[in-house]
């Protein structure tokens, strides 16, 4: 991956967080956008028991009525002999996985380690995780440079897949004091996907300490990483595929003048694309910024995600 | 030169050294695939040794040596080349090809033209025959990673060129039985071999300097076949293997990047520094580390990049940082409470400092006792494995893969014993007008060892005039093929 796709990724998964919540026990700091959550659905969630206290990131996939070659034609990917088989590989496993775990949503978690430890953890409620072993080893035939690091494991009624030692450290009881990323995940129940990006205080104390206020001066956009990752508290994209596909982003910002700065950011993002920005539904409410992109912006948008997967890959 | 281009001199001139030890492997490798298609032998006329003993010098004689540097002529030597345009375009074309031509093939005429072109240059040089004390200051103590990494040297890559020229002159010497001439040639030869691997405490100044011994030898090599060369035995026991063959000192100079960049960490006591000193501490390295990777690339400098990926990193090691130094006598408490960019930092200097010291001491093993602890010297200092790291990386890029060199430096000292097994073969076919049974019954001087592995060479005499030398190489490729050597004694 070059250096500028990393940083990009890296600072993505720095908006979040507020300087000011600091010193505020995380399960209480709720945002006001999710106050009408319930307490009780995030500490009886799921993954809640998998989450460390670094655990920055959460994706929550539906592979109910995931339909890979609809997806690829709507958003217009390749349709060469490679790619429609390796679309018709990945439909096969997700109906594998479907067939052997039923159809409890898939959750992705990561913290920042899980960059040099080059791999997240996926945590699969399964009804037969004894079954599981097939899936693990199809998972691990699409990471071939980190399928010999990649294990499994079974946690009651849970298949963990992940390298050995994050596995080791999720099955250590601990209060992990990350019901921010659980309770956004409840506030968007209504799309079957999405992704919450929350770092915890600590590390976005030190990003502000360490990230420079300008971005190198090749870079097209002048906007300040220092600034972002100060203001941004915490970003949660949700989505549904085809039919009725729709992409909504999140930006919870610190207070108002933050969320007016991370404004002025985006829009200075968005303006290197002409005429992104008129195709994207803005609006603002309290601190939180909410973009939501038309049908063909969220095409072109898995469009450059699956590129960008590739390049992994690769 | 930069560092990436010191690293592709350095390779290259590993290159120079395959050629140069393989020249007289190539000899050999004929020999051994006439001897069993033809049965072509090397042939070694007996040659007793010289009265006195040392009447021929590969090394300046203790009474001739003096206390003058020989930088200063080397490096006017260079200058008047530079200024001494040849007539013929393709001179140094025809310089490099005649390098591996045998003496008796040498066109004479055009070879004393064309070293005359390069006159002025090697009459300069002949000033350095006796000048032992190398003092040569680039001043490197005081400069950063990133300098010292950019530092260029074109005197040491340039001594080559003086080396062609004088490998050629002794060549031509040789083809018009000049003997005493070339053998004083081929001594001017090992002096540039000496400065130019003793001028700095370069790694890439030494692979030179043993190269450039390695091209001497070869020319040794073609000699010591001839009817009436004389037996340069003790000459090339005279030489000093520490000074010209062995490299432990540039090895150990090659850790000086990475300590450099330790540095920039600071120093640590069990006490925390704070989390602001930390942070300044970070940042210093991290545009110490910039620094140094665009003074590789020759890319402008992008400190904000840097400074992201700094924060990146540090956010991504805390954790793993405080595991690791919560192993050290610091603790598990005192780890636990150090700020993200303390715990990063020390963690940085304490894993850069065990990649030092790994390298230091498993690059003071010598390559005969390499064989079963293949596992451990790789992770010293062989090639660089698949690292995600950023900081592991640094550590290898600027320290790794030495293998090769160690070895090859040890080969140029094989060459030398090979020939001074020759030579003693020489001298026992001079009293007993046959080859020995055995090499323990060598006559009147011992073989020396292979140095590879600290073994004699093998060799089974098949009849009278007849045997065969086997022995390790040291190429990496083929670590334990031997190449076989027949020998014949013509009375």
């Amino acid at each position: 991956m070059k250096n500028r796709t990393f940083v990009f990724l890296a600072i993505w998964a720095g908006w979040a967080n507020t300087l000011t919540a600091q010193n505020l026990p995380e399960a209480f700091n709720q945002n006001v956008l999710f106050n009408d959550v319930e307490q009780r659905d995030v500490d009886h969630h799921p993954v809640m028991a998998y989450l460390e206290p670094a655990t920055s990131l959460l994706v929550r996939f539906s592979l109910q009525n995931v339909n890979a070659e609809a997806i690829a034609a709507w958003a217009g990917l390749p349709k060469d002999k490679e790619a429609t088989k390796s679309r018709a590989t990945i439909q096969r496993k997700i109906d594998l996985a479907m067939h052997v775990c039923g159809t409890s949503d898939v959750y992705v978690i990561a913290s920042p380690r899980s960059l040099v430890e080059a791999a997240p953890m996926i945590v699969y409620p399964c009804k037969r995780p004894a079954n599981a072993t097939d899936l693990v080893r199809l998972i691990k035939d699409d990471l071939p440079k980190l399928g010999g690091q990649i294990q499994s494991q079974t946690d009651q009624r849970f298949v963990l897949v992940g390298v050995p030692q994050a596995i080791e450290r999720v099955l250590v009881p601990e209060v992990a004091g990350r019901a921010k990323l659980i309770e956004a995940l409840a506030s968007f129940d209504e799309y079957p996907n999405s992704m919450v990006i929350a770092l915890p205080d600590r590390v976005r104390d030190d990003l502000v300490s360490l990230w420079p206020d300008q971005l190198p001066p090749s870079w097209p956009t002048k906007i300040s990483p220092r600034a972002m990752v100060r203001d941004i508290d915490r970003v949660t994209a949700s989505w549904r595929f085809p039919p009725d596909a729709e992409l909504l982003v999140t930006f919870e910002s610190t207070d108002l003048a933050a969320a007016h700065r991370t404004r002025e950011a985006i829009d200075k993002v968005l303006g290197h694309r002409q005429g992104l920005a008129d195709r994207l539904a803005i609006s603002t409410e309290d601190a939180t910024l909410r973009i939501k992109a038309d049908e063909d912006t969220f095409a072109e948008i898995v469009v450059v995600l699956a590129g960008l997967w590739t390049e992994l890959m690769d | 030169m930069r560092f990436a281009r010191s690293l592709s001199l350095a390779f290259c001139v590993l290159s120079l050294l395959h050629s140069g030890s393989s020249f007289g492997d190539e000899v050999n490798d004929d020999v051994v695939n006439d001897d069993v298609a033809n049965d072509d032998v090397v042939t070694l006329r007996p040659m007793a040794a010289p009265d006195p003993l040392m009447k021929y010098r590969l090394w300046p004689a203790p009474q001739d040596r003096n206390e003058l540097n020989p930088m200063h002529p080397i490096n006017r030597a260079l200058i008047m080349l530079y200024q001494q345009t040849p007539p013929d375009d393709d001179a140094w074309e025809k310089v490099e090809s005649w390098a591996d031509t045998p003496p008796d093939e040498l066109p004479v005429e055009e070879v004393q033209r064309t070293l005359g072109y390069f006159g002025k240059s090697l009459d300069e040089l002949a000033s350095i025959e006796n000048a032992m004390r190398i003092e040569y200051t680039l001043d490197t103590h005081n400069m950063t990673a990133a300098e010292t990494a950019s530092l260029v040297v074109p005197e040491l890559q340039d001594m080559r060129l003086l080396a062609r020229l004088i490998e050629l002159r002794a060549r031509l010497e040789i083809r018009q039985s000049r003997y005493d001439d070339a053998i004083a040639t081929l001594r001017l030869g090992f002096r540039l071999s000496d400065a130019a691997g003793n001028s700095t405490h370069f790694l890439v100044g030494k692979l030179i300097g043993v190269a450039i011994a390695q091209r001497m030898l070869a020319v040794i090599e073609t000699a010591i076949v001839r009817d009436d060369f004389p037996n340069l035995y003790w000459a090339m026991a005279a030489l000093p293997s520490d000074r010209l063959f062995r490299m432990n000192e540039s090895l150990e100079h090659e850790s000086v990047l990475l300590n450099k960049l330790i540095q920039e960490t600071g120093e640590f006591t069990d006490e925390p520094i704070g989390r602001e000193a930390a942070i300044a501490r970070l940042d210093s390295l991290t545009i110490a580390i910039d620094d140094l990777i665009r003074a590789n690339s020759g890319d402008e400098s992008e400190p904000e990049l840097a400074r992201l990926m700094s924060g990146v990193y540090v956010a991504a090691m805390a954790e793993p940082a405080r595991e690791l130094l919560a192993e050290t006598p610091l603790g598990a408490k005192k780890s636990s409470d150090l700020s993200a960019a303390e715990a990063v930092l020390r963690s940085i200097r304490l894993r850069w400092e065990r990649h030092r010291d790994r390298y230091l001491a498993w690059t003071s093993l010598p390559p005969e006792l390499w064989a079963n602890y293949e596992t451990e010297r790789n992770a010293a200092f062989g090639n660089e494995p698949e690292i995600l790291d950023p900081i592991d990386k640094v550590a290898w890029v600027v320290t790794a893969r030495l293998s090769l060199p160690i070895s090859a430096s040890y080969r140029a000292e094989l060459t030398r014993n090979r020939l001074m097994l020759f030579e003693a073969i020489r001298m026992h076919a001079s009293e007993t007008g046959r080859l020995p049974e055995t090499l323990s019954g060598l006559q009147p001087v011992p073989a020396w060892l292979n140095p590879l592995t600290a073994l004699p060479f093998d060799y089974q005499r098949t009849h009278a005039g007849r045997a065969v030398v086997t022995y390790d190489t040291g190429v990496p490729a083929t670590p334990k093929s031997t190449v076989h050597v027949a020998l014949k004694v013509v009375k």
